[in-house]
């Protein structure tokens, strides 16, 4: 669409409302530029008033009346803003879209874009979904910027290297790569920014987007392949070992590429505690890990056909206990763990305020009372408190969220087929899991050092 | 195309595991009984009389507890096991489990006779487990055996194999065969078998009652001090107390034991072994056998009456120890030798170490070998060191005796 942006000045006005609607945040502002005419235009949701007015109008205000073209006005006064100059309607678009004001001027046949931004924004607060007792209490925000900030106060190095992409098909939704280019693998670094511009003109408006775009096979994904991150600290371990962050405007995490089954059982933690006591509770994730997995499936499998390895005198309280009641040990299970999965959904829509309530009285009342009715026995109770506490060890949400649904798997599988049924499960998710790969990295590869197979 | 083949395989792969899978196996632990022992004595109308104990599980739990007998026998007559349990569904509505048995008792006048054949159901049957104990019960007392209140209101079978496996750890007074020990020994030759006698002394229909369990003075006890002797197939006697144990110490299954001997009138050292390790050997010396043990043990002094005996010297250890050497070496010699004589049975497994030791030999004597054995010579070796005094060098006796008024 090379051409003029316009033929005459008078057309304009029209043209404005052609290419930008008749939306009302559209600002169009008719000034005097030293006795020509000139159209500021810019997104009022866009453009802070306060930036507006120091950035652009105190400038303009002093400069304007002296300078004789454009580029002199803007090398005079706005010496230290981003600009760019555009001949095109639809980039003048995308460009009042990344928060940029445009400045036409009258004879001259090219727009001056200046990026002044400025909208409000959240302040870098803490995170919330990935607590953890020490380390910096910084959590990224939903601007880009600010993400780099925050990386770049850590790794003040000339190797952090930040590639920028503009995804989606109007080209405005800023996403980055950062990566360290002296320790990250070529191969991985290719993979990545050919699966970022991959999104390119492809709708991308928010992090799902992004994240189904990046993920290795499309399909049936059980586990996650790809890790998000809220943390300064966690983000850095990641970079210095090689792997690369991706950020997009407009979600406060980070996406870690690539992320194998071993890295989910990392804490940011971790790295502040004695290796003896990482390896301790590195060890009991793992433990939490089999529990919400396999401890139903196992307790059903053993209660209803494999009785004979529970030693006798559990047998003889599991028996006592389990004696009189109205549904079998498998509808029963299933009754407390959707009571508990509807309470654990429950207590996150909670608004704030009342949410604390509902745990603790769901919890305690409805444990209680069904125990006490004689409707299920408390052996099911432990079984799926157990493994509901066990579900929280992980640090990242997504990886608990993917066996916390396989569990229903085993249960079901362990209803038909009892401990061998658990086991054959066991088996095949071995077999799905070392089948997996995130960005070509094997999905079970279980040293830290991360190589191509 | 491909998407129905995937969604017909899962079907099929549904439907087979709907029909093929164990669905039909699937158990309720609240509808089962648990049986934890069985009785087996001699039968008038039919060939046997059989009595199980189950458990009442409810007992065991803090909500459902209904403060009656936690566990229940019941009976009935069959001429085989097989035909028993399915008798028990006419008297229970529950699903007996036989998983976690683990006693055993049969009558002794089933085993004088070498009458097995109850046996073979429990040795093939895929829920009875093997290493379930196996104990003799003298005068018919199968019913007060299972009934008898126990002072801690456990369970009667419980209560056997607790207070057996006590008297094994602690004193080495009784072992715990097994199932599985006791077939391998009647079936194997060199060595024959030895049980577990279960007795109960004064019995009474009121022991059997739980109100009996509120009484302080208990007189109704559980007697298991003894063995039944074997010789091949069938019992012969039994042995008592301190020759129980020696038997038990010569079959080096003891852990733990305590020997004593007399060093004035009515007036005993007594020392506690561990580390008891006991070799035997047989050898042929001019045609005739002769049975080698030699034993090894650490001790401690449990206690010793006689004043001014002991100081804490070292070389008064090495007297005890030559007197507790000696001790030892004469029980265990006429422990064999009463075997020897009285029965002609070697339960000591002499006979399994020949046949390890010298299987050409064996080969010879095979069929003879009780003979072989009761005509044999015996030598004892014993090798104690005493280490340890307690927490106590010299005895206070020895200052009371010295003090000078």
């Amino acid at each position: 669409m090379t051409g003029l942006l316009y033929k005459t000045w008078e057309e304009l006005e029209s043209t404005f409302e052609h290419s930008f609607g008749k939306t009302t945040d559209f600002v169009k502002v008719p000034v005097m530029f030293n006795e020509r005419k000139c159209w500021i235009l810019y997104y009022s949701s866009l453009v802070g008033s306060a930036n507006l007015s120091s950035k652009l109008m105190l400038p303009f205000s002093q400069h304007a009346g002296k300078a004789e073209s454009l580029e002199q006005f803007r090398a005079a006064a706005l010496a230290s803003i981003n600009y760019m100059y555009l001949t095109d309607w639809i980039q003048i678009a995308r460009q009042l879209n990344k928060n940029s004001v445009c400045i036409l001027v009258e004879g001259e046949y090219e727009a001056l874009s200046i990026e002044i931004g400025g909208y409000t924004e959240r302040s870098i607060s803490e995170p919330e979904i990935q607590q953890s007792i020490y380390g910096p209490k910084i959590a990224f925000t939903e601007s880009i910027e600010t993400n780099i900030s925050i990386m770049r106060r850590v790794l003040r190095t000339k190797s952090l290297q930040i590639e920028s992409y503009d995804l989606s098909s109007d080209k405005v939704t800023g996403a980055v790569l950062v990566y360290l280019d002296d320790v990250i693998a070529p191969e991985l670094l290719q993979e990545a920014r050919q699966r970022i511009q991959r999104m390119e003109g492809k709708k991308v408006a928010t992090l799902n987007h992004l994240l189904e775009g990046l993920r290795d096979d499309k399909k049936a994904n059980f586990f996650p392949t790809l890790m998000i991150n809220e943390r300064q600290d966690s983000c850095v371990a990641q970079l210095l070992e090689g792997r690369a962050v991706v950020f997009m405007e407009g979600s406060p995490q980070g996406i870690i590429l690539p992320a194998v089954f071993q890295d989910f059982f990392k804490s940011p933690e971790d790295a502040y505690v004695p290796a003896a006591m990482m390896l301790f509770m590195r060890l009991l994730r793992y433990c939490a890990f089999f529990i919400t997995l396999l401890l139903p499936g196992i307790y059903i499998g053993v209660i209803n056909f494999n009785y004979e390895i529970i030693p006798i005198n559990l047998a003889i309280v599991i028996a006592g206990l389990r004696s009189n009641l109205p549904f079998p040990s498998v509808i029963e299970l299933l009754l407390v763990e959707a009571a508990f999965e509807i309470m654990r959904e429950g207590s996150v829509r909670m608004p704030k305020v009342v949410g604390n309530a509902l745990t603790v009285v769901g919890a305690l009342v409805i444990g209680e009372a069904v125990v006490q009715a004689g409707v299920v026995s408390i052996v099911v109770v432990i079984i799926v408190a157990l493994t509901g506490l066990s579900s929280y060890a992980f640090t990242y949400y997504n990886f608990a969220f993917s066996i916390r649904l396989l569990r229903f798997v085993f249960i079901g599988i362990a209803s038909i087929l009892g401990i061998f049924g658990v086991f054959l499960g066991c088996v095949i998710l071995f077999a799905y899991l070392v089948n997996q790969r995130s960005f070509g990295y094997p999905y079970f590869q279980m040293n830290s050092k991360r190589s191509l197979l | 195309m491909i998407k129905l083949r995937m969604l017909l395989a899962g079907l099929v792969c549904t439907v087979l595991m709907m029909t093929l899978g164990g669905c039909a196996d699937r158990i309720e632990p609240g509808n089962l009984l648990v049986i934890t022992a069985v009785g087996i004595a001699k039968g008038e109308k039919f060939r046997y009389h059989f009595y199980f104990e189950g458990i009442n599980p409810s007992e065991f739990t803090e909500t459902k507890r209904q403060n009656i007998s936690n566990s229940f026998l019941f009976d009935n007559e069959a001429d085989a096991l097989s035909g028993a349990i399915s008798a028990i569904s006419q008297e229970i509505p529950l699903k007996p489990e036989f998983s976690h048995m683990q006693l055993i008792a049969i009558d002794d006048e089933l085993l004088r006779e070498g009458d097995y054949d109850y046996l073979d159901f429990a040795d093939r049957f895929d829920q009875i487990r093997n290493n379930l104990t196996l104990i003799a019960v003298k005068d018919k007392a199968m019913k007060p055996i299972f009934s008898t209140t126990s002072p801690s209101l456990t369970i009667p079978s419980f209560r056997i194999l607790m207070q057996l496996n006590e008297l094994h750890e602690k004193v080495g007074g009784n072992y715990p065969t097994s199932l599985l020990q006791f077939i391998n020994n009647l079936t194997q030759s060199g060595r024959n078998p030895i049980l577990p006698v279960a007795q109960i002394t004064n019995p009474s229909d009121k022991a059997e009652s739980m109100d009996y369990a509120k009484q302080l003075d208990k007189q109704t006890k559980m007697d298991l001090h003894a063995i039944a002797v074997f010789r091949e197939d069938k019992m012969v006697g039994e042995l008592k107390d301190r020759e129980a144990r020696n038997v038990i110490v010569l079959q080096n299954q003891a852990k733990n034991t305590i020997y004593n001997y007399s060093c004035d009138a009515q007036k005993t050292i007594s020392s506690a072994l561990q580390y008891i390790a006991v070799n035997k050997k047989v050898m042929y010396r001019q045609n005739k056998p002769v049975l080698k043990v030699y034993m090894h043990a650490t001790g401690t002094i449990n206690s010793i009456q006689c004043a001014n005996y002991f100081t804490g010297k070292s070389v008064e250890y090495t007297k005890i120890n030559k007197e507790l050497d000696r001790t030892i070496e004469k029980e265990l010699t006429a422990t064999i030798i009463n075997m020897q004589t009285k029965y002609k049975s070697d339960i000591f497994g002499f006979g399994e170490k020949l046949r390890i030791s010298d299987y050409k030999k064996f080969k010879e004597v095979k069929d003879r070998w009780n003979e072989e054995f009761a005509r044999a010579d015996v030598e004892v070796e014993v090798r104690v060191n005493v280490q340890r005094s307690g927490i106590r060098g010299e005895p206070f006796t020895n200052r009371i005796k010295n003090k000078k008024y």
